[in-house]
């Protein structure tokens, strides 16, 4: 056998343990921030009834929603394992079930559930992006909306 | 081989024949030789051998044609010709430019089908990938922000 060909399946066998150590270990568990946020058009106008620590998200939500406010009403973080569910308690006797299943390259894959009295209103599968966040929004609350902003990040 | 006459050594009489004498020594030989026995015979017999070895020398010489020196010629270049081509191809021989593409090239083949998402841009595409969406309400409605791509998927609830 050439000097090549052992280079060569020396470092295919190098790569290949790389990858595979790199599968195992990335992520066994998955750090989800769940932040409940309250929007509604109130009188302090933008920046002044808006929670600072949603100064990111806010940004993004004004580029599409007309809210001038944005409140902060809980901020749950998990450590989850895969498969394993996180519970949220909602205003207006919601709940949100969340559970990240398995990734799929640089994405998490969420199961998420919002239910009203034990009764499932809202199901989606969703592939979050690791470091990323998406918000679900649309529920009805005291002359606003109830947004659901889950962000996740691979442990 | 011995001779008498004590004026000219047997060398002087090789190296007249070779034409290596001085002139002067050359001219003082040549005057010599018709009075001289010795060294005539000894001349006569050099000559006589070098004339045989140049003979035989011609001979030889001529024997090998031309053909076959042109044949085994092209036969040396065609095997040389070869062995370079094998040196270049043979597992790309010593460049090691086309040793380290090889392995580059090895590399990337063997890192697609193990994990695409390494080549992938990982900035690219939405925050979330919605797969399914299941809901008893009839309003769901996906949006992605411009900036940085957030998704939001926003359902009404009916009272």
């Amino acid at each position: 056998m050439t000097k090549f060909m052992k280079i060569s399946i020396l470092l295919l066998a190098i790569l290949s343990l790389s990858l595979s150590f790199q599968t195992v270990s990335a992520g066994s568990q998955v750090l989800t921030d769940v932040k409940v946020i309250h929007a509604s058009t109130g009188r302090g106008g933008t920046g002044e009834q808006s929670d600072s620590s949603l100064k990111g998200i806010i940004k993004e939500l004004q580029s599409v929603f007309k809210y001038t406010s944005y409140r902060l009403l809980e901020d749950k973080r998990f450590n989850l394992d895969f498969n394993q569910q996180g519970l949220v308690n909602l205003p207006g006797s919601r709940t949100l079930l969340i559970v990240p299943s398995d990734t799929d390259g640089n994405r998490i894959r969420y199961q998420i559930n919002i239910e009203k009295n034990y009764h499932s209103i809202f199901q989606t599968q969703v592939m979050l992006k690791n470091n990323s966040s998406l918000t679900i929004g649309g529920p009805e609350l005291d002359n606003g909306v109830l947004l659901i902003n889950i962000s996740g990040t691979l442990q | 081989m011995k001779k008498k006459c004590n004026r000219y050594t047997s060398e002087d009489i090789s190296r007249f024949i070779d034409r290596e004498l001085p002139l002067e020594q050359y001219r003082s030989f040549k005057h010599h030789l018709p009075h001289c026995r010795d060294c005539s015979d000894l001349l006569n017999r050099y000559q006589s051998v070098s004339f045989a070895f140049s003979h035989y020398t011609d001979r030889m010489t001529q024997g090998i044609r031309d053909a076959d020196i042109e044949q085994k010629l092209e036969k040396e270049f065609l095997a040389f010709e070869k062995k370079s081509l094998k040196d270049f191809s043979g597992l790309f021989g010593k460049n090691i430019y086309l040793k380290l593409a090889s392995i580059t090239a090895i590399i990337m083949i063997c890192l697609f089908p193990f994990n695409l998402g390494l080549l992938k841009d990982p900035s690219a595409g939405p925050s979330a990938i919605v797969n399914s969406v299941d809901t008893e309400y009839t309003s769901v409605m996906i949006i992605e922000t411009q900036k940085q791509k957030h998704t939001i998927i926003w359902f009404l609830e009916e009272t």
